[in-house]
Parts: C-alpha cells; sequence; structure tokens
C-alpha cells in the first residue's frame, strides 16, 4: 500500500484540473448561477496566511456549489496600483510596473500550490491599460453627469507620502498606510459626489439585513451619518449666518454664535467688528493644528468678532465669535451655541465668561447649570409660548414657527463627506482630462483612451514624478488644438477596486467596460469574501458605483454585494523579550547566566 | 555578562520576539522557546515585527496544501479568530493520512462493486442501520455548507462518518456495497476541502469524470426512515390508531406527527387536548375533554 505523498498528487492534479479548462465559468441558465468572489490581493510578492484563510474559504464555497450543480464563476485578480510600487522605484531603482508584475507572477505561482479553483481565463490586473482605460471612461461618464466635479478645497494630507488622503483614509488623525500625522491644505482636487447617493445608500442597507455582518451594516450606516434637525438663520445685521442643528429645540437658550476659523465670513465680520489684527493672529495659529488635534482639544480657544447676531427665536442680540473646535467641514461650519444643554458650548462658555440660560428642565429632579449642561430630554422653559411643551416634540414645532417666520427650515445632513480621488502619485490610473489657456478643464474624448501612464519617468521620493515627464504633461487640447497641459493626478486606487467584480463577469471586452448582458448574467456577486477592515471603504464605495452604474443602465441590480463574509484572523502565539524578564522576576541589568539558570528551572 | 549587554551586541530590544534572545543562548532553542510559548505565549495577529508568522508556502511544502485548507477551515469558522498551532495542522495532517490510508484498504474492495439505490430496499437491520447514519451525516454536512458556511462542523461530521466507516466489517456483497455508496459520499463531501487527495482517490475508483465534474447526490429520504418505529395511540385511554415516528423523536416531533393523523381527528373533533403523555418508544396517550 502506498502511503500519502500531498506533494505528488498535489502537482499532478493542479495541472490536471488546468489543462481540462474545469474551472472556466460559461453562461447558462440565469437561476442556476452562483459568483462566488474573494477580495482581491495587492500584489506585494508574497502571500500571507489572511490571504490564505481568505481564499480557502472562497474556495470551498465555490468548489461546494460547483459540486452542487450551480455555474460558478469564481476569478482572481490583482489590486494593483499603490504606493508600494513606488517606494520600491525609490529604494531599488526598480520600475514600478516591473516590480508589480513580478510580485503577481510569483503570487499567482503560490495561489496556484494551493489548488483554488480559479477560472484564470478572467485574471486581470487593475495596472493592465485593458483595466484602467475604462476606470476613465467610468470617470469621463461621471464628469459628464456631474458625479465627478474639481474645487479647491482643504484636504487631508500626508507630508510623509505627499498625497490627499480620502476621509476614510485617515484613521485617529493618521495616514491610513504610514502613520504619520495627517495635516490639512488646500489644494484643487477631484471629487466624486458620493453625497448625492447617501440617501439611497443608507435605505439600501435595509436589503442587506441578515446576509452582510450586523457590524457591517452598523458601521456604514454611522458612517453615512444621517442626522435630522434645522438650518437657521442668525442676522448679523443684513448678513444671515447659517447653523445647523440637531436641537432647535434648544434655540431660546442660544447665547452666541460661533463661525469656524476657515468660514468665509469670520475674516469679513472681524472686520466689521474691528478685530480683524486679533482674528488674523489666531487664524494662523489653528493652521497649524492637525484635524485631529482640532476635534480632540482640550482647551477650547477663540476670539470674539466684535459683531452681534439676532437669535431668531428671541430676537435678542448675542456676540458672534470664532473657535478652534468648530470644523469648517462639518455641517455649515458655523453653530448656535447653547451652554445650558451642550458640554462643549458649557465649557467655553465659563472659559469666557458668556451667559448660560436653561430652556429644558429635566423631568425629574432638578439640575445644577454651574456644574455642567443638561443634554437629556425634558419639558421647555424660558422659550416664550413653547414653555410646557416636551423637548422632543418642540424640535419639530420650533422649526415650523422658524420656518414660517423665513428664519429656518428642516434639514436632513450627512456625516459623509464627497470623495476625493485625486492623488499626487505615479502608480496610478491617470485622471482623462486636459487643461487649456482657452477652454478651460476640457475631458478627454473617449475615442483617445487610455490616456496611458508614461514609463520613462523620474522617481525621486518627492512630489508627483508624473510632473516630471514632459511628454506626458505637454499635449494639445481636444477642443481647440493649442497647446495645453495635462491632469497629473492620479486616481485613488480605491476607485480600481470599486468595480472590479463588474469587469470580471466580462474580461476580455474591449469595446466596453462590460457588457449589459453579462453583467446582468452574473451579478449580483452572491458570496463575497473579505476582510472587515473594508466595512466603510472598499464597501461603501462598490456600492456608491453600483448605484451610479444603475443610473446610467449598465446594471439591474441596487446593490452589488448579497451575501458577505468577513472572515476572523489567524493569530500566533509569541513571547516578547520584556515579558520573559518580567515573568522570571529579571531585568536587563540582570546576568545572562542567571537567565539561563532560570530558564532551566522553567523546562 | 549582563543581558543588557548581550541584547546591545545582537541588537535585540525588549519589544523584539524572545526567539532571538533564545537562539543566542542555546543551540536546541526550539525546546526552550516551546516552553516559554506555553506558559506565557500572548495570542496576535501574525506580523513581521512580532516574528510570529507562519509562511503558507512552508507549511505546504511541509504538509501539502490540503492540510493547509482543512487545518483552516476546520479550526473556526469563517468569522471568528483562530490561534495557528502546530498540534492543529499536525492534527489535521493525520486525519488526511488516515483518510487515505482507509481509501487505499476500502478501493481494492469495492472497485468492481456497483449499486444502485433500488439495491438497498430489502438491508439487513445493520445495514440499513449504517445507511441510515451514513445519509444522516451528509444530510447534516449539506446543511453546514450550503445554509451556514460552518466547515469546521461540517468537517467535524466528516471525521465521525471515517470513524464510522473504519469500524464497520462488510461480511457480503450487500455490506459492499453500503460501503462504497458510503465511502463515495465521504469522498464527495471532504473533496471542496481537501481537493487533491479527493480527486486521487476518486480516479483510483476508475471513475469516468473528475470529482469537480461530479454532482453532489441527493440526500436518500427512503434511507433516513429506515428507524422509523410504530407506536400504539390511546385517546383516553383506548386504542385508537398507530403512527409512525423516528426511533429518536422527542415529544414535539411526535405531538406533530399524532395531530396530523387522519384517524384520531374524528376522536378529538369539538373536544380539546389537555394533555399528550408520550412513553418514548412505547405509546402516547391523549387526554380529552
Amino acid at each position: 500500500m502506498k502511503g500519502y505523498d500531498p506533494k505528488k498528487i498535489e502537482r499532478k492534479w493542479q495541472t490536471e484540473w488546468e489543462k481540462r479548462g474545469v474551472f472556466k465559468a460559461k453562461e447558462k441558465a440565469k437561476s442556476s448561477k452562483r459568483y462566488v468572489l474573494e477580495m482581491f490581493p495587492y500584489p506585494s510578492g508574497k502571500i500571507h496566511m489572511g490571504h490564505v484563510r481568505n481564499y480557502t474559504i472562497g474556495d470551498a464555497i465555490a468548489r461546494f456549489l460547483r459540486m452542487k450543480g450551480y455555474e460558478v464563476l469564481h476569478p482572481m485578480g490583482w489590486d494593483a496600483f499603490g504606493l508600494p510600487a513606488e517606494n520600491a522605484a525609490i529604494k531599488q531603482g526598480i520600475h514600478p510596473a516591473r516590480w508589480t508584475y513580478r510580485n503577481i507572477e510569483q503570487m499567482r505561482e503560490q495561489l496556484r500550490a494551493l489548488g483554488f479553483s480559479y477560472d484564470w481565463d478572467r485574471e486581470l490586473a487593475t495596472c493592465d491599460e485593458e483595466y484602467y482605460r475604462w476606470n476613465q471612461w467610468i470617470f469621463l461618464q461621471m464628469l459628464r453627469r456631474g458625479v465627478a466635479y474639481r474645487r479647491s478645497a482643504l484636504v487631508n494630507w500626508c507630508p510623509h507620502d505627499e498625497t490627499v488622503l480620502a476621509n476614510e483614509q485617515v484613521i485617529e488623525g493618521k495616514c491610513w498606510r504610514c502613520g504619520t500625522q495627517v495635516v490639512q491644505r488646500e489644494i484643487p482636487s477631484w471629487f466624486l459626489r458620493i453625497t448625492d447617493y447617501a440617501q439611497r445608500l443608507l435605505d439600501d442597507l435595509e436589503k442587506l439585513k441578515g446576509k452582510w455582518p450586523e457590524r457591517v451594516v452598523a458601521q456604514q450606516r454611522n458612517w453615512i451619518g444621517r442626522s435630522q434637525g434645522a438650518l437657521l438663520k442668525f442676522l448679523v445685521g443684513e448678513t444671515p449666518v447659517e447653523v445647523f442643528t440637531t436641537r432647535p429645540d434648544t434655540v431660546f437658550g442660544a447665547t452666541f454664535v460661533v463661525l469656524a476659523p476657515e468660514h468665509p465670513l469670520t475674516l469679513r465680520l472681524a472686520e466689521e467688528g474691528g478685530k480683524e489684527e486679533e482674528v488674523k493672529e489666531f487664524l494662523e495659529k489653528v493652521k497649524r493644528l492637525s484635524t485631529r488635534e482640532r476635534s480632540t482639544l482640550r482647551d477650547k480657544e477663540g476670539v470674539f468678532l466684535g459683531v452681534y447676531a439676532v437669535n431668531p427665536a428671541t430676537g435678542r442680540e448675542i456676540p458672534v465669535w470664532t473657535a478652534n473646535y468648530v470644523l469648517y467641514e462639518y455641517g455649515t461650519g458655523a453653530i448656535m451655541c447653547v451652554p445650558a444643554h451642550d458640554q462643549r458650548d458649557w465649557e467655553f462658555a465659563k472659559k469666557y465668561d458668556l451667559p448660560v440660560i436653561p430652556v429644558v428642565k429635566p423631568y425629574q429632579g432638578a439640575w445644577d447649570f454651574e456644574r455642567g449642561a443638561y443634554e437629556g430630554r425634558g419639558r421647555l422653559v424660558n422659550s416664550g409660548d413653547f414653555n410646557g411643551m416636551d423637548s422632543e416634540e418642540a424640535k419639530e414645532k420650533i422649526t415650523l414657527w422658524l420656518k414660517d417666520k423665513g428664519l429656518g427650515e428642516p434639514k436632513t445632513t450627512y456625516r459623509l463627506k464627497d470623495w476625493n480621488v485625486s492623488r499626487q502619485r505615479y502608480w496610478g490610473t491617470p485622471i482623462p482630462v486636459v487643461y487649456c489657456d482657452r477652454c478651460g478643464v476640457v475631458p478627454v474624448p473617449e475615442e483617445s483612451l487610455p490616456v496611458k501612464l508614461p514609463l520613462g519617468v523620474e522617481f525621486s521620493g518627492r512630489g508627483n514624478p508624473l510632473g516630471s515627464s514632459e511628454e506626458f504633461v505637454n499635449t494639445t487640447c481636444p477642443k481647440c488644438g493649442a497647446p495645453a497641459k495635462r491632469e497629473t493626478d492620479t486616481m485613488d486606487t480605491f476607485f480600481d477596486s470599486s468595480w472590479y467584480f463588474l469587469r470580471y463577469c466580462d474580461p476580455k471586452n474591449e469595446q466596453e467596460a462590460f457588457s449589459k448582458e453579462s453583467a446582468h448574467y452574473w451579478m449580483p456577486v452572491d458570496i463575497y469574501v473579505g476582510g472587515i477592515e473594508h466595512a466603510v471603504l472598499h464597501l461603501l464605495y462598490s456600492r456608491f458605483f453600483q448605484k451610479f452604474f444603475k443610473d446610467i443602465g449598465l446594471v439591474e441590480e441596487d446593490e452589488p454585494f448579497e451575501k458577505l463574509i468577513t472572515q476572523g484572523m489567524v493569530l500566533k502565539k509569541w513571547v516578547s523579550v520584556g515579558r520573559l524578564l518580567e515573568a522570571l522576576g529579571l531585568t536587563e541589568e540582570s546576568g545572562v547566566e542567571e537567565l539561563k539558570s532560570k530558564l532551566s528551572e522553567l523546562a | 555578562m549582563k543581558i543588557k549587554e548581550l541584547m546591545q551586541e545582537k541588537q535585540i530590544s525588549a519589544g523584539d520576539n524572545v526567539l532571538f534572545l533564545l537562539k543566542e543562548l542555546y543551540e536546541d532553542y526550539q525546546r526552550y522557546l516551546d516552553v516559554v510559548e506555553a506558559k506565557l505565549g500572548e495570542s496576535a495577529k501574525m506580523s513581521k515585527s512580532k516574528a510570529n508568522v507562519v509562511d503558507p508556502e512552508e507549511a505546504i511544502e511541509r504538509y501539502g496544501a490540503d492540510t493547509v485548507r482543512l487545518y483552516i477551515l476546520f479550526a473556526a469558522p469563517p468569522e471568528q479568530d483562530f490561534e495557528w498551532t502546530d498540534e492543529g495542522i499536525q492534527g489535521a495532517y493525520r486525519f488526511l493520512n488516515r483518510f487515505w490510508n482507509f481509501s487505499q484498504k476500502v478501493i481494492p474492495l469495492v472497485k468492481d462493486v456497483s449499486y444502485r439505490r433500488e439495491d438497498f430496499k430489502e438491508l439487513s437491520q445493520e445495514l440499513a442501520d449504517l445507511r441510515r447514519r451514513v445519509h444522516t451525516y451528509y444530510s447534516k454536512y449539506l446543511q453546514d455548507m450550503e445554509k451556514r458556511y460552518q466547515f469546521n462542523t461540517a468537517i467535524a461530521t466528516i471525521m465521525e462518518m471515517l470513524n464510522l466507516l473504519q469500524g464497520f466489517e462488510p461480511k457480503d456483497e450487500e455490506g459492499l456495497k453500503v460501503l462504497k455508496e458510503a465511502f463515495e459520499l465521504m469522498t464527495l463531501m471532504l473533496s471542496p476541502i481537501a481537493p487533491h487527495v479527493c480527486e486521487e482517490v476518486w480516479s483510483q475508483l476508475d471513475k469516468e469524470r473528475l470529482i469537480v465534474e461530479e454532482s453532489f447526490p441527493e440526500v436518500d429520504e427512503e434511507a433516513l426512515k429506515q428507524d422509523m418505529i410504530e407506536i400504539p395511540v390511546q385517546v383516553n385511554g383506548k386504542l385508537r390508531a398507530k403512527v409512525k415516528v423516528p426511533s429518536d423523536a422527542d415529544e414535539a416531533k411526535v405531538r406533530e406527527i399524532v395531530l396530523s393523523e387522519e384517524r384520531l381527528r374524528r376522536h378529538l373533533e369539538g373536544k380539546s387536548l389537555r394533555k399528550l403523555i408520550y412513553v418514548k418508544g412505547k405509546l402516547v396517550n391523549l387526554v380529552v375533554a
């Protein structure tokens, strides 16, 4: 009897499966299809155990479903643009393209050795021209419909990677890649209007209940962050200052208004109020802080602008300030301050000796407003005709009352911001736009796609290498033919991964990103397997793209991923040197011999 | 020499894996590392900085891809974290060896045996019982795989099935048929998880098709029914009917069967059921008023 010899067996059957093409997916009857997908990897050059677990789970499902008689699509590819390739170019002098394709070769072999049942005919790499030309095409469709737009904005800037980061890529104030403290900078950038889709992205989460892990659904809901409230007008003379509040019930208690330092009205009002100098000095100081520092400030600081605004409810004049704890990016960049019922406002009011007027009385017990703000529910007091009303009920009533006076309206806001997709980097998809002195911003015509990445560029480690390529930058205007400059920003690589699952349906199509028929046949992805770390990034962007494609008639489903499995981590035991010494009652000052004798007791 | 001096010389810091220090102290450092890890080890995500990474290529080289796959799927349900251990991967490897050795014993016996489901209608009690257990395992496996993606319990089921079959000695042609059906089912069940070894075994059975081209057969409901037992049903102490129930049915299941029994309807009509007494495997008594 022969012994078990996995080496011999495994090679043999991997070759045989490949030879016979048994995993090639064919379009048959819709009812019998299953699309099983695992999140494609970044080609770092070596698979790790996390990949193996991810792909083993997917493969077992794919193989099982195939044997249950389904026609299974189970593809694999490479999320191949991104910074590491560029860093390799800087450090090792190897071109990002060569580095990436070499890594892909190695990783493909490693995956093959695991016997995964992929349809390798559908393999794609996002850095292939045949792939990224469709990124550019999609971008042009978005541009035409106003979903992509350019504006100068305060953005998250990583000083180390010298690039802009999306909000989702700033983790606790630090760059998600390198951990460097992120700072704020004003830069012209390309944005995708994902906020137009906020309500749909939120509503359709209902469809995913019971099919996606609750945690992921909750994280997305939280990230979209819908809040209902009111937009109120506080008039400074003729100038309205608009504030968004989720607590219109407390408007009678608003005793001052604060504008974010970056608010365009801040300097203007300071000039009116004769406080220009002080405010300018304050703004300079704030600029040096990162977003993180701004939002976790212990010490709230501000400056009076020297002007007063009219509280729309009481008609009384209240002072207007600017302060470091108000962020321009959130809401309208201005807030009404109710120190009696908001702790942050309370702290600020105490520091600068501003009045605290209680307008909500707790249903039970008394509240000492000298000790802090009361943020809970209660009965209205000091609120004119609304006295005695329940604070929850008063939210709507007061808003409508102010609406009648032309000083407010109900409003829904979202925490979700538009997605900044500009990256000042080389190894990504060039944004297909040209700047012409005469015609302005001109989209590259579809028939001229792809805008290819030039190969001969310099990788110095500073700034965007694309900008250093004369042959790339200098072009002619597609409209008027005059000399023009190309956009040198490339796309956030999350753009690439927001639709790759659609390309797998029709990966060889040279005329379209994918045919409607193939997408209709295979979509949605029936089972998607990947890491929980993509809960809001990739998984939210992909849902957004799917909805955009639906709007332009390319897909029929609202949601791209039917069932989501987020696999757990692979852990391994370890002991640090410090822990061992501590457990043995030793320090680094102890002798090596002592350590050895204690260790032999242990063993 | 102070520990600090040794650490400085070898560029080891307090946050490094103790492995690097032990390597400097002992030739057979692995022995010490095992003890230290067993006593003081903390579970952490594999990372280069902690030097607690298991390289997939090395694991495949040592045990084969099927073992790595089996271990990963057996260690925990997909959503849960799990800790990679040497014992774990070795256990998976041992199981595949056991499966392989069993296959090499069984294949010569059953290779030329052919069977159809109709052949199993008149089985002896022992064989019927074995088939019932095999199809019960199979049906549980299908549910774990398809509805809940619980590979770990699906694999545990395959392991129990192997134990069952290893303890079975076929005495006649009927026995060989039952064994062949069971062995083929087990191989099909294992194949999405450890595909290579199953493909090899399948080819040794002289099959026309590859196992990846095969389909799972339906669960044989008849096989599951084999252990139905007949029990008398009394209404207020009088024998009114006999019903068939699964021998391991609980009271709720028996209640469901009894109350849907046509012949008992008229005895219950217009009356209310006060109590149902089930003496397991023996008798049902309905108290009505």
